[in-house]
C-alpha cells in the first residue's frame, strides 16, 4: 500500500463518517442523551447507507468516478454542515459514573475489536462475500461507478443474485473509486468497522432499553463469543451482509423500544432511519421491517395514534419499492431459489413443516455454531414469561421469534432439489441477523433478575 | 404470586458456561489463516492458488484477455462438486464482461457434451477436474485445468 492509497482510503472513510455524523446529528437534534460512541456507531451505519444510496441515485444522472465522487462529497459535506449546526445547539452531555466493572467490560470490548481487525487481515472474503456482494462492487467500479445493465442480463452470472440490493456493494465501490482499483483486501476492511459499530451500538441500545449500563457492557462483551461470528459464512469479516443487517435490525428494534419507553422524538427518528436501511441491505430486510411494524403495534397499541407510528415505515417502503422498480426496468429474472406462493404450492409443501422445524432446532442447538447462546435466549424468554413481562420485553421477544418463524416458513416454498441443503446452507446466517437483538434481550433480563432483591434479602 | 429472582451466581455460571464452550470451539478458527499482502486479488488468489499457483487471478485475467473477444467461454466441471462449481464461478467473476457458462457433467459424458458445442460460437472450453476428450487439442493451464482454445473465425 502506497502513501497515496492510505490518503485516498482515509478520505473515502472520512466522507462516509462526515455524511453519517451529519445525518445522526440531524436525527438526534438537540437531545443530549447520546454518547459520542453511540453517535459514531450510528454515523458508520447511516454514513455507509447514505453514501451507497447517493452513489446509486447519482448514477442515474452522472457517470465517471470523478463526477460521482464530487456529487457524493458535496452532498455529504452539506449534510455534515447542517448536522454540525444542529449539534452546536445541543447542551453538553453530563457523563454518567462508570464503575470498575463497566470500565473492564469496555476494555474487553476494545480488545475484541482489535482481535476482529487482526483476524480480518488473516482471512479472505467468503464465497458469498465475493460472488454475491463484492462481484457487484467490482463490476460497478469497472463500469465507471454505475451498475452495468449487461450484468442484470448476464445468464452466466445469475448465480450472483443480481436482485440483491446494493448497500454493501456500493459501499465497497466507494472505496474503489478513491483507490482507483477494485481491491478485495480493502473492501474487507469495512467489515471489522461494522463489528466495532455493532458492539458499541449494542452496548448503547441495551443500556437504553434495560436501564443498566452493566447490561449494555455485558451484551457488547459477550457478542464476540458467539462462535458463528467467526465461522465460514457467518464470519463478520467475510464480506457477507448478514452482520451489518443484524446491527441495523438492532438499531430499528432498539430505538423503537426506546421511543416507546421514553416518548423520545429523537429515538423515533433514529428508528425511522434504521428501518429505511433494512430493505437496502438484503432481501430479508423486508421481513425484518414487517416484524418491526408488528413490534410497533405491540408497543403503541392504545397508547399513541398508530397511524403516526406506522408512518415511520414509509421511507423503508419507498426504498424497497424503488429497488423493485429498478429491478423491473432492468428485466431482472426472479430468483430461482423459491417457487411462487399459491394454494397449490402451500398444499404441496405442508409435509415440509416437520423436517424444517427439526432442522432449525438442530441448527440452533449446534454447539459449534452457537455454544449455548440460543439456550440462554430461551431461558431469558421463559424467565420473563413467568414474570408477567412488560410490553417492551414482549416486543423484543417477538422481534426474535417472529423473523425466525417467517424465515422457516420461506423454506416451504424452496425450489432447491434438497431442502436440507437449503436450510443448512442459509439458516445459520439468517439466525445470525437476530443475534444482537437477542443479546440485548438476554443481557437486560438476566441483569435485571440478578440485581432484584430476593425475598428475605 | 411473587416469584423469587434468579440468583446472580446462577446467571454468572450460565454466562461462564457459554463463554467456556464458545472459546473451545472458536479458538482453532481464530488462530487459523495467515497474513498476506493487501493485493487487489487478495481473496481470489487464496482460492485459486491451488489451481494456478502464485498471482493466480492476474494470470487468469491476462489469459482470458488473450482469447478471441466477444465470444463466450464454457467451463466443464464435475457434477455434485461444490469446489468445482465455485472455481467455475470465480472464472466467471474474473472474466467480466465475457459470458462464461459453467456446465456440470459426469466425467464420462465430457466427450459427448463437447461434441454438442458449436466451436465457432465460443472462444474456449475449459475443463476443470474433468479429463478433456483425447481428440480435442488442449493446453494444461493449471492443476486439473485444461483449456481448448477455439480458432477465431
Amino acid at each position: 500500500m502506497t502513501f497515496g492509497d492510505a490518503i485516498n482510503l482515509g478520505l473515502a472513510l472520512a466522507v462516509v463518517f462526515a455524511a453519517g455524523i451529519g445525518i445522526t446529528d440531524l436525527l438526534i437534534g438537540r437531545n443530549s442523551g447520546y454518547s459520542k460512541l453511540e453517535r459514531w456507531s450510528l454515523a458508520w451505519l447511516f454514513g455507509t447507507g447514505a453514501v451507497s444510496l447517493m452513489l446509486w441515485l447519482a448514477g442515474f444522472v452522472v457517470s465517471g468516478d470523478v463526477r460521482l465522487r464530487i456529487v457524493v462529497v458535496l452532498a455529504s459535506s452539506t449534510v455534515a454542515y447542517l448536522g454540525g449546526k444542529t449539534a452546536r445547539q445541543r447542551t453538553p452531555q453530563i457523563r454518567g459514573t462508570r464503575t470498575i466493572i463497566d470500565r473492564t467490560l469496555f476494555a474487553i470490548v476494545l480488545c475484541e475489536i482489535v482481535a476482529v481487525f487482526v483476524m480480518s487481515s488473516r482471512h479472505g472474503l467468503g464465497w458469498d462475500g465475493l460472488l454475491n456482494w463484492e462481484i457487484k462492487a467490482r463490476y460497478v467500479f469497472l463500469n465507471g461507478g454505475v451498475m452495468p445493465a449487461a450484468y442484470f442480463g448476464s445468464v452466466s452470472r445469475a448465480f450472483s443474485h443480481p436482485e440483491y440490493p446494493l448497500f454493501i456493494p456500493l459501499t465497497e465501490t466507494w472505496l474503489y473509486l478513491w483507490l482507483g482499483e477494485a481491491n478485495q483486501f480493502w473492501a474487507m476492511t469495512l467489515f471489522p468497522v461494522f463489528y466495532a459499530a455493532g458492539a458499541f451500538l449494542l452496548a448503547a441500545i441495551t443500556t437504553r432499553v434495560s436501564g443498566s449500563q452493566r447490561a449494555g457492557g455485558l451484551a457488547a462483551a459477550l457478542l464476540f463469543f458467539v462462535p458463528y461470528l467467526h465461522t465460514g459464512g457467518g464470519r463478520v469479516i467475510s464480506g457477507y451482509a448478514d452482520f451489518p443487517l443484524s446491527i441495523c435490525y438492532l438499531a430499528t428494534v432498539g430505538y423503537l423500544a426506546s421511543a416507546a419507553r421514553d416518548n423520545s422524538a429523537a429515538a423515533f427518528r433514529l428508528f425511522v432511519a434504521s428501518t429505511a436501511l433494512l430493505p437496502w441491505m438484503k432481501r430479508e430486510g423486508l421481513i425484518l421491517c414487517v416484524t418491526a411494524a408488528a413490534c410497533a403495534v405491540i408497543l403503541f397499541w392504545r397508547r399513541r395514534p398508530m397511524r403516526q407510528w406506522l408512518f415511520g415505515f414509509a421511507p423503508a417502503l419507498v426504498i424497497a419499492a424503488a429497488w423493485r422498480l429498478y429491478l423491473y426496468t432492468m428485466h431482472v429474472r426472479p430468483p430461482l431459489d423459491f417457487v411462487s406462493i399459491s394454494f397449490t404450492s402451500i398444499a404441496a409443501s405442508s409435509n415440509r413443516i416437520g423436517p424444517i422445524a427439526a432442522m432449525t432446532f438442530r441448527e440452533l442447538a449446534s454447539v459449534s455454531h452457537w455454544s449455548v447462546f440460543w439456550l440462554l435466549v430461551l431461558a431469558a424468554l421463559l424467565i420473563s414469561a413467568c414474570r408477567k413481562p412488560d410490553r417492551q420485553t414482549v416486543a423484543l421477544g417477538f422481534a426474535i421469534v417472529a423473523p425466525l418463524v417467517l424465515y422457516c416458513s420461506t423454506y416451504l416454498f424452496s425450489a432447491w432439489p434438497s431442502i436440507a441443503a437449503h436450510v443448512t446452507g442459509s439458516m445459520p446466517r439468517l439466525a445470525l441477523q437476530l443475534v444482537p437483538v437477542a443479546w440485548c434481550l438476554v443481557a437486560g433480563i438476566l441483569t435485571r433478575e440478578s440485581q432484584q432483591p430476593g425475598p428475605g434479602r | 404470586m411473587i416469584r423469587p429472582p434468579v440468583p446472580a451466581v446462577l446467571v454468572g455460571i450460565a454466562l461462564c458456561v457459554f463463554v467456556a464452550i464458545s472459546v473451545r470451539s472458536m479458538w482453532p478458527r481464530i488462530c487459523d489463516g495467515q497474513f498476506s499482502a493487501p493485493t487487489p486479488y487478495h481473496s481470489t488468489d487464496r482460492y485459486l492458488e491451488s489451481v494456478l499457483g502464485q498471482d493466480a487471478s492476474a494470470k487468469l485475467v491476462a489469459g482470458l484477455a488473450k482469447l478471441p473477444p466477444g465470444k463466450p467461454i464454457i467451463i466443464l466441471s464435475p457434477a455434485v462438486n461444490a469446489q468445482s462449481a465455485f472455481i467455475s464461478a470465480l472464472v466467471c467473476y474474473l472474466g467480466w464482461p465475457r459470458e462464461i457458462q459453467g456446465i456440470s457433467v459426469d466425467a464420462a459424458d465430457a466427450s459427448s457434451e463437447v461434441a454438442k458445442i458449436d466451436p465457432h460460437a465460443i472462444a474456449a472450453i475449459m475443463f476443470y477436474n474433468i479429463p478433456p476428450p483425447v481428440w480435442l487439442p488442449t493446453v494444461e493451464a493449471g492443476r486439473g485445468l485444461h483449456i481448448a482454445v477455439m480458432e477465431a473465425k
